[in-house]
């Protein structure tokens, strides 16, 4: 073919082409950054409704990035086996502490690329080695690290199981900090299944054993107790442990905990009806040094604020800065996110091909293994998507789907809500505008 | 009044204003007048005719009954209140007068100059349509090219002709196939549209044609496709020439035997629909490339109907921006009611690659920015345009660029690239390329580059 007719690849046709293996997983970040918006599609009746699939591959770009991406690779390659030979030579010292704190660094290195099969793998190894010695500190790392890995897997029941076992053993070897942070890991996982008490429960216990009120964890748990308090309707509480928080959070000098707060306090303006206020406090975190996820998160949060005002171009604008950003990070565990939230404003508009974006959504998810919490919050929203316009059997099926997988992770009370939602569909007209999409 | 920025009345102020007015008056090219009393001044607005006016309210006899008075009666042109007591009071008083603004003294020669310009291009604006012209469809315009259109769509829409609409992208190619089913015997049953480009290929077959439950993963209930959905009625398939070979074998299908089959079911399914198709693509090109069928392509362009870009439809940007700026002004609740003849000439000047759709979007932008009740040059942001999906900010990479091309091959690719963009026009690609236009005609031919 003459390379001048030669049509550049579509991300659909590449992404159809590879198998899904861990070890392309960088290569497909880096296809996700290579690509291009077709510049003839631009001005083109379908360009509203552009999705990564129909972005152009510049194969060129990505042949130059091989070398860098083995680097990476052989990188997290060498740093594992850096920590395996360590905790070896751990082991031959008889420093068993060491080796399970030498192998939970090679779970890390993998974990840091998604790989959570492998991760999960030196981390269970790292637990059994951990289990031996008088230090019991790396026992309980290892188990925190593996309760991580089963919340990022939907494994929810697990992950609570061990964060509650890494806090018993934290308790034991007299490790506060280990005990906080159990506590903490608890919380959020009990508040992915919408157990909110328990999830309360769970911070509070951490709040009575903080060392410092001056401390990252401190502000991570008061933020998850303000998120607790939203959730259960009490917007007083929920302000006042915002309050605490950003009181202490500049001398805890961590900035994602700060990040986190001014979340948090913009979902709360949004609980309350205000969207213009959770719009002013989302355009203040962006214009402060935020890394990319977090400046993708606020970017949506200030779309579905700028949406919920009725402000339907800007909201799609925040949500299309939002798609440019992850897509240049190559970030695609954010990418449903956008494509849901572009769904949802389809959705507002009447525009019947938002379609689109719930499958791209979905596809994403499915492809890549992403959090089965994901997917039903995404279900639920294609399911209100179709309902819309009417397709009253389909909205049934998409919300049946999500509350098999809310019963299944174990959030009970998404699952009751779904059921709701089912019910009120079947009794009552086919649209249903209301939001109860469970998200945080 | 003889200068290209018409003429400006002083009454009454004194002689600093008059001082500032001319100094103020002169980067625009207008020509002043003044009269020291209302006598003088009465006698001189009706000689004169200005463009605008500065009234001193600080001067006997004149308040804002006078001021009201004049402005209604309207050879004033635009009204401008001077007075030593301005106050938030005043200004109330003396837009309700109808005065255009109402400025403090003294004043410099730099705020008149702003007072002016906002003043002429007032004076010198063009009223919007009002709401009865407004209820009619997107396709506003006179140029011959869009009456050639409007004679085709007369002829073709009472039929049950398959019609081929082609053109660049952004024409109105979706709002002619509406057009064309509005005036059908069809038109009390549903107008279906598939934007073939958009839909990812592995959901668009079941978009069309529709699934049984089960058929494939995320098939989950049963869905009537769009041909279902059209029928009676008409279905729009845009951007055809995107459409893969296989589809296009169902289609053909679909045309051929006016019948579909859900994915997964068994049953097939007579359908009633007229179909309306859509290309900003080159289908001869195309076809010879093996990328679009031949036989399908006979079938679509029972009638061709081709829509121009909107660069060669001469005074239709002036009518499509008063069109849309009235339609957006009522949507967004906006006060505007003109648009400044300023504003148009910039417009007008547009090369508009995204032809009506990006017109629309830079009015949609300029109303929403828009502050007073016209809509000025200021307003106007072509620099910042923005597509619903523009390209990223970053380096770009040629598209097809392969490490083994010979230099040639490249330079080939580039040419190809930039006459696209420019479309074809071998001057602005000459500015780009920094080359000289007969060079890039010159090499455009040797290398074989036609741009579709």
């Amino acid at each position: 073919v003459n390379p001048i007719e030669r049509t550049p690849l579509r991300f659909e046709s590449a992404d159809a082409t590879l198998p899904d293996l861990p070890d392309l997983r960088l290569l497909r970040e880096a296809l996700v950054d290579a690509s291009r918006v077709d510049e003839a599609q631009i001005w083109g009746g379908g360009a509203r409704l552009s999705t990564i699939d129909k972005r152009l591959i510049a194969l060129g770009d990505v042949e130059q990035r091989i070398s860098e991406i083995g680097d990476r690779v052989r990188r997290r390659t060498e740093r594992v086996m850096i920590s395996a030979v360590a905790a070896l030579r751990a082991v031959e010292e008889k420093d068993e502490a060491a080796a399970c704190r030498h192998l939970v660094a090679a779970g890390e290195a993998e974990e840091a690329q998604n790989r959570l099969d492998e991760a999960r793998a030196y981390y269970e190894k790292a637990l059994e080695v951990g289990r031996r010695p008088r230090d019991r500190r790396g026992e309980s790392l290892a188990l925190r690290r593996l309760a991580r890995v089963a919340r990022a897997r939907g494994e929810l029941d697990r992950a609570l199981a061990l964060y509650s076992e890494s806090r018993e053993v934290a308790d034991a070897s007299r490790d506060p900090e280990g005990f906080v942070i159990g506590c903490l890991g608890a919380g959020h996982v009990l508040t992915d299944q919408g157990r909110w008490p328990d999830a309360r429960e769970s911070y509070l216990r951490g709040v009575e054993r903080v060392a410092s009120e001056e401390s990252a964890e401190f502000v991570h748990l008061c933020n998850g107790l303000s998120v607790v308090e939203r959730r259960l309707g009490d917007f007083e509480a929920s302000e006042e442990w915002l309050v605490r928080g950003e009181a202490v959070a500049p001398a805890a000098g961590d900035e994602t905990a700060a990040a986190y707060l001014q979340h948090g306090r913009g979902k709360l303006y949004l609980a309350k009806g205000d969207p213009e206020a959770a719009q002013a406090v989302f355009r203040d975190a962006l214009g402060r040094p935020l890394d990319f996820a977090a400046r993708i998160v606020t970017l949506l949060n200030l779309a579905e604020a700028l949406r919920m005002a009725g402000r339907l171009s800007e909201s799609e604008a925040s949500t299309r800065r939002a798609e440019e950003l992850a897509i240049a990070h190559g970030d695609l565990p954010h990418l449903p996110h956008v494509y849901v939230e572009l769904g949802e404003l389809a959705r507002q508009r009447g525009d019947r091909d938002g379609f689109i974006f719930f499958e791209q959504a979905l596809d994403v998810l499915r492809e890549r293994g992403l959090p089965p919490l994901d997917i039903a919050l995404a279900q639920r929203s294609y399911a209100r998507f179709e309902a819309r316009f009417g397709d009253r059997d389909a909205a049934i099926a998409r919300f049946r789907i999500a509350e098999e997988i809310h019963r299944r992770i174990g959030s009970e009370r998404d699952a009751e809500e779904v059921a709701l939602e089912v019910e009120r569909l079947e009794a009552g007209p086919s649209d249903i505008n209301e939001d109860h999409d469970g998200k945080q | 009044v003889g200068r290209k920025g018409g003429g400006v009345l002083l009454v009454g102020g004194d002689d600093a204003t008059a001082e500032a007015l001319r100094a103020a008056a002169e980067p625009l090219e207008m020509r002043v007048a003044v009269a020291e009393g209302l006598a003088a001044g009465l006698r001189k607005i009706a000689e004169e005719r200005p463009v605008v006016t500065l009234l001193s309210l600080d001067m006997p006899g004149v308040d804002l009954d006078l001021a009201s008075r004049l402005a209604e009666e309207g050879s004033v042109g635009a009204l401008v209140l001077l007075s030593d007591q301005v106050g938030p009071k005043l200004a109330m008083d003396a837009a309700r007068a109808g005065a255009e603004d109402v400025i403090g003294t003294p004043v410099s020669a730099a705020a008149l100059t702003e007072v002016l310009r906002a003043a002429t291009a007032r004076a010198t604006s063009v009223a919007l349509p009002d709401d009865r012209a407004l209820a009619e469809d997107g396709l506003i315009g006179g140029s011959a090219g869009l009456v050639d259109a409007f004679k085709t769509i007369g002829r073709v829409g009472p039929s049950a002709a398959t019609v081929l609409v082609t053109g660049e992208s952004g024409t109105g190619k979706e709002l002619v196939a509406q057009a064309i089913h509005r005036i059908s015997p069809r038109a009390r049953n549903p107008f279906v549209a598939v934007n073939c480009a958009a839909i990812p290929e592995d959901l668009l077959e079941s978009e069309l044609f529709g699934h049984e439950r089960g058929a494939f993963t995320g098939a989950v209930s049963r869905k009537i496709g769009r041909f279902e959905r059209a029928h009676g009625g008409t279905i729009f398939l845009d951007e055809i020439g995107d459409m893969s070979l296989v589809l296009q074998a169902k289609i053909l299908r679909v045309l051929q035997e006016r019948e579909i089959e859900r994915l997964g079911g068994e049953e097939r399914v007579r359908v009633d629909v007229r179909v309306v198709a859509a290309t900003h693509r080159d289908l001869g090109a195309l076809i010879e490339n093996g990328d679009f069928r031949e036989d399908l392509y006979y079938r679509l362009a029972v009638v061709k109907l081709h829509l121009p870009p909107l660069r060669e439809r001469g005074t239709d940007v002036r009518d499509l921006t008063l069109y849309y700026a009235g339609r957006f002004a009522r949507e967004h609740e906006r006060p505007i009611t003109a648009v400044s003849e300023e504003a148009l000439e910039i417009l007008g000047r547009h090369g508009w690659p995204g032809n009506v759709r990006e017109l629309r979007n830079v009015l949609e932008r300029a109303v929403l920015l828009g502050t007073g009740d016209t809509l000025l040059a200021e307003h106007i942001d072509l620099e910042g345009r923005a597509g619903p999906a523009a390209p990223q900010p970053r380096a770009a990479t040629l598209p097809g660029y392969s490490p083994e091309m010979s230099m040639a091959e490249v330079e080939a690719l580039h040419m190809e690239q930039v006459l696209r963009r420019v479309k074809g026009h071998y001057g602005r690609a000459a500015e780009i390329l920094g080359m000289h236009r007969n060079t890039v005609s010159r090499k455009a031919m040797e290398y074989g580059i036609g741009v579709g």
